[in-house]
Parts: structure tokens; C-alpha cells; sequence
């Protein structure tokens, strides 16, 4: 009988202090399985990461979908290899399928679910090196498919869209649906920089969080006013219409013979009042599509948001930009360098030249407050043509 | 042989509940119907809930316990359910007795049903030592605790509008720290050194992954190459150790911690999209009960719950206030590491004109 480590001894007592409280408890689930919580409690006694990244594995049809993860004190715990998985749009799982993933999870894996990651996928941890083959060739026969690992477009996330929410401008579920149709060997072969992601959320709200961490972006809106239910409206008590009102930041509402208008120009799709309208207030039917650019959390130059790029009427134009911008990035990028670090470097006004396309006033947040531009001789006619007539 | 597919599961249409189906685009309303249930309207007059179950911070789950709740959603809720982007698991029911019955049956099973309106909505966290192989320090253990600490804002007590809470074992973000309301974020705060294996890097790659350009490329003697770190240019970032094997932080544990950060959040409502901003540059990294970090977040929630208008996020509430009022208000002491070290002199972040 070998004697138990030192670190072993107290990680288990840190473990069995993290267990106390009320909230769904991720050790307390650990324990059901073989996941090896010691070398966890050891890791944490010792403040250290105990697992290293190292092996590799070729499996034939699934160049993406798996980490390794090996343990680098294999007298405490083993290594747990993780297999990503690819879920339908919007992260519905029937239950068929849910437990499907709970059988290969028990067969090969440590009898343990990830059943979402931040990336939105499902993760099966726990699976020997020996028996990843084995693993991919059954899950693929079954129907399902591994990815979202390396430098390829990893998974696409979509917010409900319509399938279940009345603010959406379009379907964002059948867009990723019609990415992966169309784009899948982008997802599927990591042969960029690095990774990409692409975020699709239906409205302005942005449940997606295509603004925040979305290297490519695509945001459902409109141009123009929200249509107005102005029967719903009169028959709303008076707190709740002015509140509709006051909730406006640009003054866009008025109120007009006992219902509201809203002035298209002056509203900026923001989502109050529709928010606050129960229904009264829908999005206007001028859709249009907003792609964002560029941010990321991870790498060189710490998190950024992602930056408007444009404003596009069709899906097919999404479509024809989201490849226009992959070629840019391939072609561009250093490697191991996101999107979001390559705008960094050769600005944005760089990125839309390579796209073939200028920088323009909706692009700008602010202007600068310097005058210094070396103007060379071409720009000062253009600019001079431009200005000839004005103002008169 | 069954056919291999390519990409996920589609069309998507396969996966919604059959209730669900003939109303997708035609939906007018939601509202709330108790704690943890959402009525969807749709323009005929049908109704759909969604109820809303809280989940482990990390979102691991023994098979045994997956089982019962998809045993639950084929009880009630079709034979499907979702996972949404805080982690939280959603259940759609046909009718509101159903919605009930699933709530108090999820409740049983040790899982809160809550989540929505002016409460906490989710808990987030990335692997940390749990099995990732580049973490500074450990997060979910963290979130749980936090979680303990704050169960109650979750499906009982009210808050001045939506929380969102995520940690991160180390800069990459991948539990999505920066983006919510409060985030943990596990960082390295070491100079690393350069061991013998370097030579089998990309050594030029490797300089170029450094923000900062602290690495230089150095010819030795013999006429083989090599890197060096300018110590006095380093942040101690750790992209350097992501990238070559021969890079390492020598005493991970006598000097990672993590640091909060408030106000990062999606919503386009009021001020636009906004990623957090460090508050607290460093906390030591104490298990199992992390007593500083959860002092720091509760004195956080409880200045933002007391001050703040009905509706306004801690990114709403701060940009009234200002971050002067903010320290004074909640009582944590102001440190200038709190200011961009990316870029150095922190111009960028400084208070310019009269107002805040």
C-alpha cells in the first residue's frame, strides 16, 4: 500500500470546504464519476496547474474537435482528454441526444458531461489517448459531429432569433445553419492564423454578444421607425405610455392623438421603447444586417470590442462579405494573431482597403483633435473638386 | 454505414419542441410570470413558457444527473432543452400547470429556478485546474463560492437590474470574464524566464506575440540564436509561455491571484456595449474559500444595490456616479495599477474637462 501524498491529503480537505453551500455544486458532480478530483484538490493545494497540453492524436475526418490534456503527475490522477462537440443551432439538445453523449461519456469517457462550455459546445472529458479513434469513428456513425478546436472558424453562436423571441429581425438559427452549409470547411480545417469566430444575434440587444468577443459579427436590425400598435397604446394605462416615451434617448417619441408616432430619422434602434411596450412595439420591417469586426478577449493586445464595419440589406451580401474578410485575414495576419490584434496593427482604415472599401462617416465614433496630415497632391484636388460649390 | 456528417446537427428545425414550430417569426410578447417562468405570446394568442434552471458554475455534470434532467425535459418540455449562453439550462413547456410542476420538480433536484428581470442571471467560469493546461489560477472554485455567497439574488432577493458574473482562470477570457457585470480574472504577475528548451520555438514568432516588445531575438556566441525578456518592459501577460514551451513562470504559486473587474456588458440599452474595467488589479489566491475576493464582490453588489436607480447596470451606475464617487461610495481603496498597462501611461483613461 503506497502512502498518500502530502498534497493529495490536503487538497482533498480544500475540496471537501468548496463542497459546502447551497449552489448546484460542480465537485459534488465530480464525485459521481471517475474524473480524478484528487489531482484537482492537489492543484489546488499546490497552486498549480497540473495538466499540460502535449500528444497528439491523428484521426482521420475530425482535424478539429479534440484537445489533449496530459497530466503531469500521473501518480495522483490521469489525463483527460477532451472531445468538443457540435451542437444544433441555438444549443437545443433533444434528450435523445443528450443522452446519447451521456453513453459515449460513460463508455469511453470518465462517466462525466460538460454540458456547455463558454464556446457553446459540448465537452466529453476523460477519454484514454489509446481509444480517441475509436471514440470519433463510433460518435460520427451516430450521427454527430467533433470540432471547434484550433485555428479555424470555431463554433458560430447564435442568439433564440425567432424561434422564440419577439425582437428578432431575422432567423438567426437558420443562418448558422446556412453558414455551416455553406462554410463548413472553415470550421472544419484549421488552416488560418488563428481562430475566428463568428457571433450572430437576431436585435440590438445583442444576446449573442457579437459586439464583445465575435471576430466577425452579425447583428439583425433596421433602418428607419419601430412599428407603432397605436390601438395597443391607447388601451395602455397612462404610466406605462409615458414611460415608453421618457424611455427614448434621442426624443424620437411623441405622442399623437392618444397613441405615439416615432420619428424614423431620429431613432437610433436601441431597443427601449420596444422593451418597455409589451408588445406594442415591434422593429421597424426595413431590416438590415450589421457586421462587426475584430473583437476578442484572448491575445496580443488584451480584450477589445468588436468595431463596426458595415451596414448590408441581404444575407447573401453577409455571406459575400464573411469570405471577403477571411481572405483578408488569412492573407494578412501574423500568426497567432486575431483579427481584432490585425486591425490593431494596420487599423481599420488598413482592413477596408484590403476589402476594397473606404472608410466612412458610420464607421467613426469620434474624430480626431490634431490637425497635423501630410496632404499629398491627389487629395488636395479630390478634396478640392469635392468642396468646389458648396455652401453657395 | 450510416452517412458521417459534415458540421452540426441540421436543420435546426428537428430540435425545437413541436408546440414551437408554427409560431417561430410570429411571436408579440413575453412576460413573467413568477420567478424562473417566461409566457411567450404569439400573434394567434398561444402561449408558450420558458422556465429557467440555475446550473453548476462550470457546467459539469455527472451522467447521472444529466440523465434526470433530460428525463425531465422529456417530461415535460418535448424531449429538448437548451443551455444558454450564461450556462443556465431553459425548458419549454406547452402550458403553465407543466411549467410549475418542472420548476418544483428542477428545484428538488438541488438546482434554483430563477434568473430573469432585476436578479442575478448568470454564473460563468472557464476549466481553471480543472483541466485546462494554461491556467494562472484556478476559477471555477471561485465562481462556486461566489455563488454560495450570492444564491439568494438569484431567485429571491431583488437587485437594481440584471447581474452577470464570470471568472477566469487567466487572461485568454475563455470563462468570459470582461464581459459581465463583475468578472474574476485569474492573471499571472510574474516576470517568466527562459529555459534551455527555447531552442525548439519559433523564436521570431514568439517575439511577435509579446504586446509589448519586451522579447528580443539574440545571437550567441557559438552562432545559434536565442531570446531574451527586457524585464523592465515585461506585463507578465503569459502570451509568450502560450506560445513556446521553453518559456515558463518559475513560481506560479507564490504569485498568481486574480483581479475584478465591473461593468462589462452586451446590452445595447443606454450606454452600449462595454467590457469590464479592473477595479481590484490584484487579489492572492486563497482557497478553498476565498474570503478577500468574495468581500470585494459582495461590498461591490451591495454599493451598486443600494445607489443605483431602478434599471441601471453597475456600467449604467458607474458612468453616473463617476469612478471617484464609485471608490468613495463602496469604500475599496483606489491603486494605480487599476489604470491601462497596455498602454503604460494610461493616457487614454485619465479624466479630462470638468464633468466626471
Amino acid at each position: 500500500m503506497t502512502e498518500v501524498p502530502e498534497e493529495v491529503k490536503k487538497g482533498r480537505e480544500i475540496v471537501k470546504e468548496i463542497e459546502r453551500g447551497s449552489w448546484p455544486n460542480f465537485l459534488k458532480e465530480a464525485e459521481k464519476t471517475r474524473y480524478p478530483v484528487d489531482l484537482y484538490g492537489a492543484s489546488l493545494y499546490l497552486k498549480r496547474d497540473l495538466f499540460t497540453t502535449g500528444g497528439y492524436v491523428s484521426v482521420p475526418g475530425a482535424p478539429t474537435g479534440i484537445l489533449m490534456r496530459v497530466t503531469s503527475r500521473p501518480d495522483i490522477g490521469e489525463s483527460t482528454n477532451v472531445v468538443r462537440v457540435l451542437l444544433p443551432s441555438g444549443n437545443f439538445i433533444t434528450s435523445d441526444m443528450m443522452d446519447k453523449f451521456c453513453d459515449f461519456a460513460d463508455k469511453f469517457g470518465v462517466g462525466m458531461v460538460h454540458a456547455l462550455s463558454t464556446g457553446q459546445n459540448v465537452e466529453i472529458p476523460g477519454i484514454p489517448k489509446d481509444r480517441i479513434r475509436e471514440f470519433v469513428t463510433e460518435f460520427r456513425d451516430a450521427g454527430l459531429e467533433i470540432g471547434s478546436t484550433g485555428d479555424a472558424f470555431r463554433n458560430t453562436t447564435t442568439c433564440v432569433g425567432a424561434t422564440l423571441c419577439e425582437y428578432a429581425n431575422m432567423d438567426t438559427m437558420g443562418m448558422r445553419d446556412e453558414f455551416y452549409d455553406k462554410f463548413n470547411d472553415y470550421a472544419k480545417y484549421p488552416t488560418f492564423p488563428h481562430k475566428m469566430k463568428l457571433k450572430i444575434s437576431g436585435c440590438p440587444l445583442d444576446c449573442a454578444r457579437t459586439t464583445q468577443k465575435a471576430d466577425i459579427g452579425v447583428v439583425g436590425s433596421w433602418v428607419g421607425a419601430p412599428i407603432v400598435d397605436n390601438k395597443m397604446i391607447s388601451s395602455m394605462p397612462k404610466e406605462k405610455v409615458d414611460a415608453i416615451v421618457n424611455s427614448c434617448p434621442t426624443l424620437a417619441i411623441s405622442r399623437e392623438n392618444g397613441g405615439i408616432s416615432i420619428k424614423g430619422e431620429d431613432c437610433i434602434q436601441c431597443m427601449k421603447c420596444l422593451r418597455n411596450g409589451e408588445g406594442a412595439i415591434k422593429p421597424g420591417d426595413k431590416k438590415t444586417f450589421l457586421i462587426y469586426v475584430g473583437g476578442k478577449l484572448r491575445g496580443k493586445k488584451g480584450p477589445l470590442t468588436s468595431k463596426l464595419l458595415m451596414r448590408v440589406d441581404t444575407k447573401e451580401e453577409v455571406m459575400e462579405k464573411l469570405e471577403k474578410i477571411v481572405e483578408a485575414f488569412t492573407d494578412h495576419a501574423a500568426r497567432k494573431e486575431r483579427l481584432g490584434d490585425l486591425i490593431f496593427r494596420i487599423g481599420m482604415k488598413g482592413l477596408l482597403e484590403l476589402l476594397e472599401m473606404k472608410l466612412q462617416a458610420l464607421n467613426v465614433k469620434d474624430l480626431r483633435t490634431n490637425v497635423f496630415y501630410p496632404v499629398s497632391e491627389e487629395e488636395r484636388q479630390e478634396i478640392a473638386n469635392d468642396l468646389a460649390g458648396r455652401g453657395k | 454505414m450510416t452517412e458521417r456528417p459534415e458540421g452540426p446537427p441540421r436543420p435546426y428545425l428537428n430540435f425545437v419542441p413541436d408546440y414551437v414550430k408554427d409560431s417561430i417569426g410570429k411571436w408579440v410578447t413575453h412576460k413573467m410570470q413568477e420567478g424562473g417562468i417566461i409566457e411567450h405570446i404569439d400573434s394567434r394568442g398561444k402561449k408558450v413558457y420558458t422556465v429557467k434552471a440555475a446550473s453548476t458554475p462550470n457546467g459539469r455534470y455527472s451522467t447521472i444527473t444529466m440523465r434526470q434532467i433530460t428525463a425531465l425535459a422529456r417530461k415535460y418540455a418535448g424531449a429538448t432543452m437548451r443551455f444558454t449562453q450564461g450556462l443556465n439550462m431553459e425548458f419549454i413547456v406547452g402550458s403553465l400547470e407543466k411549467a410549475k410542476a418542472l420548476k418544483q420538480e428542477l428545484k428538488e433536484l438541488g438546482f434554483p429556478v430563477g434568473g430573469w428581470k432585476e436578479h442575478l442571471w448568470s454564473l460563468t467560469s472557464c476549466a481553471g485546474y480543472f483541466h485546462c493546461a494554461l491556467a494562472a489560477t484556478d476559477a471555477p472554485s471561485v465562481i462556486q463560492n461566489i455563488a454560495n455567497s450570492l444564491s439568494r439574488y438569484f431567485d429571491e432577493e431583488e437587485l437594481p437590474a440584471k447581474l452577470t458574473i464570470a471568472g477566469s482562470g487567466c487572461p485568454s477570457s475563455c470563462g468570459g470574464s470582461f464581459l459581465t457585470d463583475i468578472s474574476i480574472n485569474g492573471i499571472h504577475t510574474e516576470i517568466p524566464v527562459i529555459t534551455e528548451n527555447v531552442k525548439n520555438c519559433d523564436l521570431q514568432g514568439t517575439a511577435f506575440t509579446c504586446p509589448v516588445g519586451a522579447i528580443q531575438l539574440k545571437t550567441l556566441p557559438d552562432g545559434g540564436k536565442t531570446i531574451e525578456i527586457r524585464e523592465s518592459l515585461c506585463i507578465g501577460c503569459g502570451l509568450c509561455v502560450g506560445a513556446c514551451g521553453g518559456i515558463i513562470f518559475q513560481t506560479p504559486e507564490k504569485t498568481d491571484g486574480h483581479a475584478i473587474s465591473i461593468g462589462g456588458k452586451a446590452s445595447a440599452s443606454r450606454y452600449g456595449t462595454t467590457l469590464g474595467r479592473i477595479v481590484v488589479p490584484f487579489i492572492p489566491n486563497e482557497p478553498p474559500h476565498y474570503e478577500k475576493t468574495i468581500r470585494v464582490v459582495e461590498t461591490i453588489v451591495e454599493t451598486w444595490k443600494k445607489d443605483a436607480k431602478k434599471g441601471e447596470r453597475i456600467a449604467d451606475w458607474v458612468d453616473r456616479i463617476g469612478w471617484e464617487k464609485f471608490f468613495e461610495k463602496s469604500g475599496l481603496p483606489f491603486y494605480p495599477q487599476s489604470m491601462d498597462y497596455l498602454d503604460i501611461r494610461g493616457i487614454t483613461t485619465l479624466r479630462d474637462g470638468s464633468g466626471r
